[in-house]
């Protein structure tokens, strides 16, 4: 039963076979070795959702929650949860997950395995750090894991190769209601937003910059706010609209982008109380807004790079795309707090952090990347698995501190296309 | 024992009914879930606990086994049933069964001898004490069969028949059914099928069902398109049926499995 299983990003494009599991299960099932990889919702954009050599186990439709305490807000559930339905049981109850990335749907597996982070990081850290416990399934049995454990350590950010997640306990936080206290803050150079953005993030919890791609100065809009201590609730978020099919080709030229861009920058800032989904989950509004990339699918690249080389990497990083002609819809900037990630692959470490999405034009593209991945990694940076399809070995290595510790906790059952493309020798010492 | 009523669920840990329990647990209903499994019954209570269920009580039964029917009626004759759900049911494997014959006989004791059992065991207890409605759950596989899944259509349609005599006879009680042709649904029951582009969520399922269960009409279609198209398929001459649907090559037991 080959299906179309894509990533969220729709490249690359290669039949892949799924197992759906419903119920928790006792066992791995069988298989040869590197046979299975664990999938949720499918929303990494690159090919770490990917096993093109062997099977993926589907585990959205394992989703029961297992408890959950109202009084302290500790959740556990099996890990096909996703965060909308997490968010619908505890929102009406004053809860809310301590970390949540743009999309609310990610499995809570997805979001363990890649270690997610969201536009609160510089305060919350990343989702990790609010595991409490972790259910995990490998070759020898079920293990119950938490921080003290290596294991645990692996497995956060682990890419799912460690084991197949089977539920999940998380420590949420308490809020109000649903609702922030949202701002909109224009500035018209890049220089002009870094000044400002550690007095931005000491009044918000939650920010995050939009840059314009096509703007020489860098000029953008940063979204910042805080959940309100208001309870009083009155209307619902606009309900979703989808995208019916792939857009055409020809939609995705630069006069289109520079055109949404420019209208983007002009949408009228200031201060408003929004719902929780319109302010961190603005995509979700727009079901399959990845079809809008076409057929040939788009190309998620997210760095880190340090604090102290970031302003001149960042401005090379634009210039290069805009040069290119390939500047992004959505570049996104923002800047990762002290805590770097509890997990031996994590992403998330101190410094800046820019993500860029590209139409995927082939070989071009991939040239631009590169060049984008080497500028970053000249400056001791690193790139995010969850947004690659691309990345080299040797990018990967550099990038990841960390690996040579994950190594021996890997489950030999599982494989991933992109575990096989960044660490295909898995040179052991 | 609250004054509460209590949403009976027959196969309670079936995808289908699972969905719209957790819609309902929304709302603070409390439950009795009967199914085969325990250890699946206990995932099931635990889940609908947490998502805001009032209670959930939950017992272990072969619905395929009159005895253990008989247990666990027993343990009911206090519960005043809100909504009670049939939606228990083996899908069965077509080409298994024309191997194995017998595994028809075990489709038919489950999906129909029981169930029609079971309607008979509860219609006084239902008269009895009231219900807000009696939901079965059909299948259009019932409306007409066809090559891939007569003997489970089969099993659909003699329980639909039942059901029709059954709700004139409840209907005089002051009891309600709710028959429901279901079209594909993504669940458990059906993840190894390629059920086609026109099958839905268990989850837009049970919210239709919701809708069903306000409304006052007795055999429904859901999604409502397939009443439109058995409408038409149940009309068809025979030998254009048989273009639609023809039957598969019969596999041989060297190449099965």
């Amino acid at each position: 039963m080959k299906e179309q299983l894509l990533s969220w990003g729709r490249w690359p494009r290669r039949p892949q076979e799924g197992l759906p599991l419903h119920w928790l299960p006792r066992r791995l099932p069988e298989g040869p070795l590197g046979q299975w990889l664990p999938r949720g919702l499918g929303r990494s954009y690159g090919d770490c959702c990917l096993h093109s050599d062997g099977r993926l186990l589907l585990t959205a439709s394992m989703d029961h929650i297992l408890s959950f305490e109202r009084q302290t807000g500790v959740l556990r559930a099996e890990a096909g949860l996703s965060l909308d339905a997490l968010l619908q049981v505890c929102l009406p109850s004053g809860w809310f997950p301590a970390v949540t990335p743009g999309t609310r749907f990610v499995t809570l597996g997805g979001a363990v395995a890649n270690d997610v982070h969201g536009k609160n990081h510089h305060r919350a850290g990343s989702f990790g750090h609010h595991v409490r416990r972790i259910g995990l399934l490998r070759r020898e049995g079920l293990l119950v894991l938490g921080p003290e454990d290596a294991l645990f350590r692996a497995t956060i950010g682990g890419l799912g190769l460690t084991g197949l997640i089977l539920w999940v306990e998380l420590q949420l936080q308490a809020v109000k209601g649903p609702w922030f206290d949202a701002e909109a803050i224009r500035f018209g150079s890049l220089d002009e937003f870094l000044d400002r953005e550690e007095e931005i993030n000491r009044h918000y919890a939650y920010t995050a910059a939009w840059v314009d791609g096509f703007s020489a100065e860098g000029r953008g809009v940063c979204f910042c706010g805080n959940h309100s201590q208001d309870r009083d609730a009155a209307a619902l978020p606009r309900p979703r609209m989808g995208v019916p099919a792939e857009a055409p080709d020809w939609l995705l030229n630069p006069l289109g982008q520079r055109l949404f861009n420019e209208l983007y920058y002009r949408k009228p800032a200031g201060r408003s109380r929004v719902h929780a989904f319109s302010f961190l989950y603005p995509l979700d509004a727009l079901n399959g807004w990845n079809r809008l990339y076409g057929r040939r699918g788009f190309q998620q690249w997210q760095c880190v790079v340090p604090r102290a080389a970031g302003r001149g990497v960042l401005k090379e990083v634009l210039k290069r795309t805009r040069s290119a002609g390939e500047a992004s819809y959505l570049a996104l900037l923002k800047s990762f707090g002290e805590r770097s990630s509890p997990g031996m692959l994590g992403f998330c470490r101190p410094g800046w952090t820019l993500a860029l999405d590209f139409p995927m034009r082939g070989p071009s593209t991939s040239r631009m990347l590169r060049e984008l991945s080497g500028i970053v990694m000249q400056a001791g940076g690193a790139l995010y698995p969850a947004k690659d399809a691309q990345m080299s070995d040797s990018d990967f290595r550099a990038g990841t501190p960390g690996l040579q510790e994950f190594l021996p906790h890997r489950e030999t059952a599982f494989q991933s296309d992109f575990w096989q493309r960044v660490a295909g020798d898995e040179r052991r010492e | 024992m609250s004054d509460q009523r209590e949403h009976v669920v027959f196969g309670g840990t079936s995808g289908i009914a699972m969905a719209w329990c957790r819609l309902e647990a929304e709302k603070g209903a409390a439950f009795r879930l009967v199914g085969r499994s325990g250890e699946r019954l206990e995932a099931a209570a635990a889940d609908l606990l947490a998502r805001g269920a009032s209670s959930c009580h939950t017992h272990q039964a072969d619905l395929a086994c009159t005895e253990e029917i008989d247990a666990v009626l027993e343990t009911l004759p206090h519960t005043r049933p809100s909504v009670v759900l049939l939606a228990h049911g083996l899908l069965g494997d077509q080409a298994e069964i024309e191997q194995r014959p017998a595994l028809a006989l075990e489709l038919l004791r489950l999906n129909l001898d029981c169930s029609i059992y079971l309607l008979l065991r509860i219609t006084p207890w239902l008269e009895e004490k009231g219900c807000r409605r009696l939901v079965v759950l059909g299948s259009v596989a019932g409306d007409r069969g066809r090559a891939e899944n007569s003997v489970y259509g089969a099993s659909k349609a003699g329980l639909e028949a039942f059901c029709s005599g059954l709700a004139a006879r409840l209907e005089a009680g002051g009891v309600k059914l709710l028959f429901v042709k279901a079209g594909p649904v993504r669940t458990a029951m059906t993840a190894h099928l390629d059920l086609g582009p026109a099958a839905i969520e268990s989850k837009g399922f049970a919210r239709r069902l919701q809708r069903a269960l306000r409304s006052q009409r007795v055999f429904v279609y859901i999604p409502r398109r397939w009443g439109l198209i058995f409408l038409v398929l149940r009309h068809l001459p025979f030998r254009v049926f048989l273009r639609l649907f023809p039957a598969r090559q019969a596999r041989t037991s060297a190449s099965d499995g």
